[in-house]
């Protein structure tokens, strides 16, 4: 798994789901959905871009009656910034937009022209 | 959350539980079966994977007291005393070598591997080091102990200052040694080194056997006191030769047994070279804690000026 500008293609997977919608918040399975990543890849990830200051996360303030309250995420502004300048970088190295999440976990991935 | 997985959940420290809280908050959402199962397997990983992380963060600190305080005790010692300078000299190589050692395995090699053995002989070892430098470095607080300044030489046709040179180069080489036997250790319990469990364990009983006896024996007759006094002889005695044939047979019955108990994958001419490997893994293990413990429990000995 090759790294582009400090970022696995996983974490750069879940930048480019974050970056999607950036103002909206999203919920964990939601982006493993759009990711392809398992629950157990894609929180240590969320961790990680949290403690790095570029996702931010809270609870759920009004949960749907029976189920419990779910935790959401979104990309601060730092992580926004950072998040395009990655995907971008990324696409570019692997010379097309997207390329560099070949391999069947690029759900989020733009469009290949 | 169920009680149980709020127990479980309590494992993990506390400013990452709500990480825990959101993955099993989440496998609701998640369709039931084998989808919600695999959802929740990932919740138990990364609650396994931060507990884990707290462990390290745990034993980084324990390791980084027991080196501040190895340092306290070991610093002082008379001055003029040249047993003074060479303590100061272990103190200020061995514990950043051992500080790094860990960090440059974990790159190289990986992580330890699974198991309570391998974490038993790296905390071993490096419990065995610092007492091992505290041990010399009580030595060496005694002026008048004979045992302080060893290495120098007590002919008085050698001029001081060769004895000196000599006596930094046999430290420099004892810690070369020590610090190759530490990274041995961490590299043969490492994950991607694949020394399998049994050959850790042979490799540690014939190790600490070895020791053990070595220093009951006193190592093969190569000084004065060639034997214990309680175990009287010349340097031919049998138990003398005894020290001799554990010396080499020890590492060679370690590494014939993890050989032999060895059943890894692959055709038969990749086992026969995998069981090499396991065999060479446990010698060598059993030879580097052998040293460990004859040396630790031989400076501690000397401590109290009872030069053996």
């Amino acid at each position: 798994m090759g790294s582009q500008a400090g970022f696995s293609a996983q974490a750069l997977s879940v930048l480019a789901a974050l970056c999607e919608q950036p103002l909206d918040w999203r919920h964990g399975y939601a982006l493993a959905k759009q990711t392809g990543l398992k629950s157990g890849t894609l929180y240590p990830i969320l961790i990680r871009l949290a403690d790095r200051g570029l996702v931010e996360a809270c609870w759920q303030d009004e949960p749907v009656p029976g189920r419990p309250r779910r935790h959401l995420y979104r990309l601060t502004a730092d992580g926004l910034a950072t998040a395009t300048g990655a995907v971008a970088v990324a696409a570019e190295r692997a010379g097309r937009p997207g390329a560099w999440l070949r391999g069947g976990r690029g759900v989020a991935a733009p469009a290949v022209p | 959350m169920s009680w149980l997985s709020r127990v479980v959940v309590r494992l993990v420290p506390a400013g990452r539980r709500d990480w825990a809280e959101a993955v099993w908050a989440e496998a609701g959402q998640v369709p039931p079966g084998l989808a919600r199962l695999a959802w929740r397997a990932g919740g138990v990983r990364l609650i396994a994977r931060e507990a884990m992380l707290a462990r390290r963060a745990t034993r980084t600190l324990v390791f980084a007291a027991a080196a501040a305080w190895v340092a306290y005790a070991a610093w002082p010692g008379p001055a003029g005393n040249p047993a003074t300078a060479l303590t100061r000299l272990d103190v200020a190589t061995l514990l950043p070598v051992l500080a790094g050692l860990p960090v440059l395995a974990r790159r190289l090699f990986g992580p330890a591997a699974p198991g309570m053995l391998a974490r038993v002989l790296r905390t071993g070892a490096y419990a065995a080091v610092l007492v091992l430098l505290l041990s010399k470095a009580s030595v060496g607080q005694v002026a008048d102990n004979p045992a302080a300044v060893p290495l120098l030489s007590s002919d008085a046709s050698v001029p001081a200052l060769d004895g000196m040179i000599y006596a930094w180069l046999v430290e420099s080489v004892f810690l070369l040694v020590v610090a190759v036997c530490v990274a041995a250790i961490l590299v043969l319990t490492a994950r991607r080194s694949r020394v399998a469990p049994v050959t850790l364990a042979a490799g540690t009983g014939a190790g600490l056997v070895l020791g053990a006896v070595m220093y009951a024996i006193v190592p093969l007759g190569l000084t004065d006191h060639a034997t214990s006094p309680w175990l009287p002889g010349s340097d031919a005695d049998p138990v003398v030769l005894l020290a001799w044939v554990l010396l080499l047979g020890a590492p060679l019955a370690a590494g014939g047994l993890a050989a032999r108990c060895y059943h890894g994958p692959g055709d038969p001419g990749q086992l026969a070279g995998a069981r090499l490997r396991q065999g060479g893994a446990a010698g060598f293990l059993a030879t580097g804690i052998g040293a460990l413990v004859v040396t630790v429990l031989g400076t501690g000995d000397r401590t109290d000026g009872r030069a053996r």
